[in-house]
């Protein structure tokens, strides 16, 4: 379950919100218990206040138009129609769109190499998807093939073909470190905005690893699912701590990776980390989904996750106070020391 | 495949600028039922060249399409009707699509068009993309 608290939109539910959220709040504390909530506070022009559902994979309300990389036998697909969407799905293997047409799916069907280029006109896609798929593009499986060049003309003609603040969610399983980086890199360089969110990184079984891009510059709607199950009570291989309800997001942002590490040096939410996320910040890389404090200055915006009923109880509270009180500093600064304290 | 995958659908050969639309050359086509949805359709008419469409839908035999059209029109039911008619229930099930510039045929069939490109139009393979900050 996800709170967004919202300061820089333009639109208020009523008249005195915080009342409504306040009583929102307590129902929700009440039902899930305050683990489960994750607040974010962005603090910017005045304060006013949205709730925004779970999903935020791809938009959760219209239809629209999506691309399925790599759609195969058109299985996943079928989730796709079921939600109302339409979908076009490539794939390199007719014999695999052949079971799909068997299958009788919606979407529509062609055969193609996601490495040659998606050869869609510019800007009509409203969203992509790709199960175990884009991994393969570091693979060269003809003599002609080079990995780089694939990886830059795929995610160049996917870019192209998105339309403005459109998403792309892949599931990937990259074999090492370098392949991860690779893809992640030209992803970055074709202009996407976005990182690797990892499900379940402590165990083996259930380990998911997703790469949430976003078309388009960094800005509130590039902000990327936080992984399930890292929290420490659900890191053992137990398949059924996978709990819905357990997302949070975090923002994800390629060009601030280095003042979110600055950020933490400065003591402010520091938490003890694996030996992975030491080496991650070390070069500086940004690998958001693992922070579960931020706290950045920039876009005068701050930014607090955690589990911690405790720090939920105190965010929640310095929200109704920042609302009532539109000092702004003077609330980052209460909520900076809330976060502090808390931890 | 539906009008709307072809109107989505461009060229992607080496060399070529404007690979859309694709000509369509007809060997079959199907109609397939697909329940009417008002609100996809206003959502996808911003970004429908309406033209390609209008030229598609006669080449697959229905002459329907005004020749222009407007987001006005689409508070008129009869008009969005033969929209949706148009862009998801004809089927070009056996044919090709044939590239604006360079005539080169995609097959279609079983309705699935195949776009695979041969190695000498892989983009890949032009010298233009193998600049330094690629490798």
């Amino acid at each position: 379950m996800l709170l967004l608290i919202h300061s820089g939109l333009k639109t208020r539910p009523c008249r005195k919100p915080y009342l409504v959220w306040t009583w929102i709040f307590q129902v929700m504390i009440y039902h899930l218990g305050a683990e489960q909530l994750t607040f974010y506070f962005f603090p910017e022009k005045g304060n006013r206040w949205l709730y925004q559902p779970p999903s935020l994979f791809l938009h959760d309300f219209g239809l629209f138009l999506l691309c399925f990389i790599g759609c195969g036998s058109g299985l996943s697909g079928e989730t796709l129609s079921e939600n109302g969407h339409r979908w076009i799905g490539l794939d390199i293997s007719q014999s695999m769109l052949n079971v799909a047409l068997e299958r009788e799916v919606d979407g529509d069907l062609i055969v193609g190499d996601m490495g040659q280029g998606l050869g869609i006109r510019p800007g009509v896609i409203d969203g992509a998807i790709s199960i175990s798929a884009v991994q393969w593009l570091c693979n060269a499986d003809k003599s002609s093939h080079e990995p780089r060049l694939r990886l830059k003309a795929f995610f160049g003609s996917l870019y192209r073909c998105l339309a403005r603040g459109a998403r792309a969610v892949f599931q990937v399983y990259p074999e090492n470190l370098a392949q991860r980086e690779l893809i992640l890199g030209f992803a970055m360089r074709a202009g996407f905005a976005g990182g690797i969110v990892v499900d379940f990184p402590h165990s083996t079984k259930s380990r998911k690893e997703y790469l949430v891009l976003t078309c388009g510059p960094p800005s509130l709607s590039t902000v990327t699912p936080k992984g399930k199950g890292e929290d420490e009570e659900s890191c053992s291989d137990d398949e059924s701590s996978g709990d819905e309800e357990n997302q949070t997001v975090c923002i994800s942002d390629r060009h601030r990776p280095r003042k979110k590490a600055e950020g933490r040096q400065e003591g402010k939410g520091k938490r003890m980390g694996t030996e992975e996320e030491r080496t991650d910040e070390e070069k500086g890389k940004c690998c958001a989904s693992r922070f579960k404090v931020h706290s950045t200055q920039t876009k005068g915006s701050l930014l607090i996750t955690s589990f911690g009923g405790k720090l939920c109880f105190e965010a929640f509270i310095f929200a109704v106070l920042a609302y009532i009180n539109p000092d702004l500093e003077n609330s980052k600064a209460l909520l900076a020391s809330c976060s502090v304290h808390a931890l | 495949m539906r009008l709307l995958t072809h109107n989505m659908l461009s060229s992607n050969i080496k060399g070529v600028t404007n690979g859309f639309p694709l000509r369509i050359e007809v060997e079959k086509v199907v109609e397939k039922p697909v329940d009417f949805n008002a609100d996809f359709l206003k959502n996808m008419f911003a970004k429908i060249e309406w033209k390609a469409l209008v030229d598609a839908s006669r080449i697959l035999g229905y002459a329907e399409l005004p020749d222009e059209a407007e987001p006005s029109m689409l508070d008129s039911d009869d008009f969005l009707k033969k929209f949706h008619h148009a862009l998801l229930e004809l089927h070009l099930e056996e044919g090709a699509l044939v590239c604006p510039e360079t005539d080169r045929r995609f097959p279609v069939t079983k309705g699935i068009p195949n776009m695979l490109l041969h190695e000498d139009e892989d983009i890949n393979n032009s010298a233009a993309f193998l600049n330094a900050d690629t490798v």
